[in-house]
């Protein structure tokens, strides 16, 4: 049998390994909502306000691919590689130029030399709630130095010829991705109510 | 200033047909050269075999084949594999003779969540890119229908003229009766679906002149194929 896969949300304070195929904390995810708290399902609570100034940004995002597949023990395929990551490249209607009346979706680099964080240096979304969240670009840990301090990367590059390239989190097992983490920016010009919807894709290889 | 009042309706099935579900509508074959094979799903024990156990020494032929009706029942009643069974799919095979080397059973694997929108007026749910964001004044923002036009707008309350955008009124008032405009929000209901989808990929590769060479035939699940070579 070969793998069976979702797109997984965490949240909470830390994971665990829950079993072989699914991180405890984690929760399997259609759509998600940019907001101003932890959760993989806010509804229209805690939405990101408008700044009177600058960017406002949202609690970071924390997403990854489980492969499940287990056939006694052992899994149900080869190997699995070449995990990649992108959207359409025109975010929410709007192009890669930064204005103070964009929402723009950033993520952070990752702990490698490919984008993408491991669920050992995962870090629970934090912020004031309901007011904003903290930049996933100033947190050390998934960032270095130079890249914080040009900023974290905007997704609108993020699309095919510039995919996210997200690798395996564990070689041994090849039983998750590593993480995208990624957060909406609110500019203080941008107008109130809900700014529509991105669809994102992922894509991997796989010798069943 | 005038709230936008919600007109509220209860919200519609959607009812798009999810064609790509992830099925599996291949599965492949060894063959040996002593006439044996093996099979990724053993017809009679339903097990699993995985590319790591073919036997590339004694392999003469490689193929992907549309799983039969009883298999593909079997597999999905007895072993919960999500795989189909499309007798119409043509079945694709590399001969592989002791220069070549089988790419086989590699699959590359799409999921994409998608949202859809429900237009009031078309009575229809289309996929999100069929809509605009539009700001129609006063801080108001509403989706509008390509397929119609349809958004939320303005409206007299006593001469029913709507507008798309406060800018058309004088002030909040009707030019043509000097009467109060009122909001009038529209309802486009959201919800999602998940695609997901697989291109199949068949070949082989050979060393000419120190020079790896692939061949690939790049297989969609509808059973177009494109040929590449690198």
């Amino acid at each position: 049998m070969a793998a069976d896969v979702y797109v997984c949300e965490m949240n909470g304070a830390s994971w665990t390994l829950a079993n072989q195929t699914k991180l405890s904390g984690a929760s399997v995810s259609v759509t998600a909502r940019y907001c101003t708290m932890d959760s993989a399902a806010p509804g229209d609570a805690n939405p990101i306000p408008i700044p009177t100034s600058a960017w406002n940004p949202s609690y970071w995002k924390n997403h990854y691919l489980m492969f499940s597949g287990s056939n006694g023990g052992t899994y149900d395929f080869t190997y699995v590689s070449s995990i990649r990551w992108y959207c359409d490249g025109v975010l929410f209607g709007w192009s890669a130029q930064k204005t103070s009346g964009m929402v723009l979706l950033m993520d952070a680099s990752g702990d490698g030399s490919a984008y993408g964080v491991t669920s050992g240096n995962y870090d629970q979304a934090t912020g004031a709630q309901g007011t904003s969240g903290a930049k996933i670009g100033e947190h050390s840990a998934w960032n270095s130095a130079s890249s914080q301090a040009s900023g974290v990367n905007s997704l609108a590059n993020a699309i095919t010829v510039d995919e996210r390239k997200i690798e395996p989190n564990d070689t041994a097992g090849f039983v998750w991705s590593k993480h995208l983490v990624h957060q909406a920016w609110v500019g203080s010009n941008a107008a109130s109510g809900n700014p529509g919807t991105e669809t994102y894709t992922w894509v991997w290889d796989e010798v069943s | 200033m005038h709230k936008m009042q919600d007109k509220k309706a209860s919200k519609p099935q959607l009812n798009q047909p999810i064609k790509k579900d992830g099925a599996w509508l291949w599965m492949w074959i060894a063959h040996y050269n002593d006439g044996t094979s093996l099979p990724q799903y053993d017809p009679y024990t339903l097990k699993t075999h995985l590319f790591d156990e073919v036997n590339q020494n004694k392999l003469i032929k490689f193929g992907l084949y549309p799983f039969p009706t009883t298999l593909a029942r079997r597999l999905r009643e007895e072993k919960g594999i999500n795989v189909r069974s499309n007798i119409f799919l043509p079945k694709y095979e590399v001969n592989i003779d002791k220069n070549k080397r089988v790419i086989g059973a590699l699959t590359t694997n799409y999921i994409k969540n998608t949202l859809y929108i429900y237009c009031p007026k078309c009575n229809q749910w289309y996929v999100n890119s069929n809509f605009n964001i539009t700001n129609i004044g006063d801080n108001v923002k509403t989706y509008k229908c390509k397929t119609c036009g349809t958004q939320s707008h303005w409206m007299c309350k006593k001469c029913g003229k709507t507008f798309n955008h406060l800018k058309e009124t004088n002030d909040w008032k009707c030019p043509d009766c000097n009467t109060r405009v009122a909001g009038n929000r529209l309802t486009f209901y959201e919800d999602s679906t998940q695609e997901k989808w697989r291109v199949y990929k068949l070949g082989y590769q050979h060393t000419i002149k120190g020079i790896n060479h692939k061949t690939i035939m790049n297989i969609q699940e509808n059973g177009d194929v494109e040929i590449t070579y690198e």
